[in-house]
């Protein structure tokens, strides 16, 4: 019990006190320029990402594999499910082509062309995730050697999934929509109000769902099942970016707004593979 | 007293080093993907509460601060946040070892799963407290308690290849305080 000699000559306290200060001074350099490891990001490179793309592939083919042992009767579910769904698209993409028609010929008579092009984008994997329960942050397998910078917009299916919040040469980081701190400028694709996005992590684990706040629908026009989508006055995010659809909303206090709850159009759960759009929107500082 | 010879200093770092990185691989890679209800199990937390517990406060506020960087440097909102956290976990296991003594194991898994807990509170306190979202009850319910309990069942595995490790880097030393 009481042989526990000092083996080394350095002090505990010593050791405290100076880790304690090199951890103050690392978020006073973080919050004031924004660094976020620098050389220790390279090494990162190095020794993590290759190992990652490994469990990622290894994690891949076992997730697989139980999806092949799904039930036939599940199958057949699932196939009735998807035949409806299929039905249902199908004649909205027909509503939709002839709006488009319309939509282009009025465009190449207004002369809109260039505000509608293509965003050039590059695909990703996610290898990791689950640093901590209380934040939705991952990353993934590009980085800066791909083009990726920081504050580019990250997809997955056609809806938006997050932002680069820093970004390595062979990795990134990505914090999610879903994610407690997150806040989006967005509107309703119908009726171009405007209203914030917040991710919740409390709404998140109780219905899946995210925060939609100071919503102005004077008119009272906005619905459940409404899109929204990252609004033109964001200055991190693209326009036009679909983040889910609206499910409850209710008037706030003050009378003026409403808020509510919506949901995700992206499945967070099992998000694999990304797409990074490689534009960061330009704002004029 | 004795002075810190090279060995101690290579075995320390690799004995370290080695599990930490295992650990951040796993919990990001595999008990990421496969997590139970959400929730995630902190490797990292064990190796920074075992080191603590073994090794005494000096070892497992060295790895605390290692583990937290390793974090930090993979998408924390705040850079040095994690580190600072989980230095003064390990410094936290390295004291209460001293004070419960015992080859028990249900004695560190028991600190693990409150470790866990107080980790917890700190990250609720710090970052979402502040922030406003003040439903305490439910955080602890349904963050913290299960990761805690994920945390502590999951450590199981954890405690003997740590306790070899922890045994082979004090080989033929002392414990440090």
């Amino acid at each position: 019990m009481n042989r526990r000699n000092s083996r080394s000559s350095i002090p505990g306290n010593f050791i405290l006190i100076f880790l304690t200060i090199v951890c103050i001074v690392l978020l006073f350099i973080n919050y004031a320029t924004g660094f976020t490891g620098g050389p220790l990001m390279t090494v990162a490179n190095y020794v993590f990402v290759p190992m990652q793309r490994g469990m990622d592939y290894v994690g891949n083919s076992i997730s697989s594999s139980n999806e092949e042992a799904k039930t036939r009767s599940e199958l057949l579910e699932e196939n009735e499910q998807l035949r409806a769904q299929v039905d249902e698209l199908t004649t909205r993409l027909t509503d939709i082509q002839l709006q488009q028609t319309e939509l282009d010929e009025l465009l190449t008579l207004y002369d809109l062309d260039s505000t509608y092009k293509e965003y050039k984008m590059t695909g990703a994997h996610v290898i990791a995730r689950g640093m901590s329960n209380w934040f939705s942050t991952f990353t993934i397998d590009k980085g800066t050697s791909d083009g990726i910078k920081k504050d580019m917009n990250v997809l997955a299916g056609s809806g938006l999934v997050g932002i680069v919040t820093q970004a390595g040469q062979h990795y990134s980081t990505v914090r999610a929509v879903i994610d407690d701190t997150n806040n989006i400028s967005a509107m309703i694709l119908d009726t171009d109000d405007n209203c914030i996005v917040s991710g919740n992590l409390k709404m998140m684990t109780e219905s899946s769902m995210i925060a939609l706040s100071a919503l102005e629908d004077k008119e009272d026009k906005v619905k459940s099942g409404d899109a929204v989508v990252t609004s033109n006055i964001s200055d991190k995010y693209l326009p036009g970016l679909l983040i889910g659809y609206v499910n409850e909303l209710e008037i706030d206090s003050s009378g003026l707004t409403k808020s509510g709850t919506m949901t995700p159009v992206v499945d967070f759960k099992h998000l694999r593979d990304v797409l990074v759009i490689l534009e960061t929107k330009e704002t004029s500082d | 007293m004795k002075t810190l010879t090279q060995n101690t200093i290579v075995k320390s770092v690799v004995g370290m080093l080695g599990p930490l990185y295992v650990v951040f691989l796993l919990q990001t890679g595999l008990f990421a993907r496969f997590a139970l209800a959400g929730i995630t199990p902190n490797l990292i937390l064990i190796v920074t509460s075992m080191f603590g517990f073994f090794l005494g406060p000096k070892y497992g506020m060295a790895a605390g601060f290692l583990g937290g960087l390793m974090l930090d440097v993979y998408g924390g909102s705040y850079f040095g946040m994690y580190a600072l956290i989980y230095t003064y976990m390990g410094l936290m296991n390295g004291l209460l070892s001293m004070v419960f003594y015992g080859d028990d194991i249900k004695l560190p898994l028991f600190l693990v799963g409150g470790s866990d807990f107080v980790f917890g509170m700190i990250i609720y306190a710090t970052m979402f407290l502040l922030r406003g979202r003040n439903d305490t009850g439910f955080y602890v319910m349904n963050v913290m308690i299960p990761e805690a309990v994920y945390t502590t069942v999951v450590a199981l595995f954890f405690y003997f290849p740590l306790h070899q490790i922890c045994r082979w880097i004090d080989q033929g030393g002392n414990r440090s305080n």
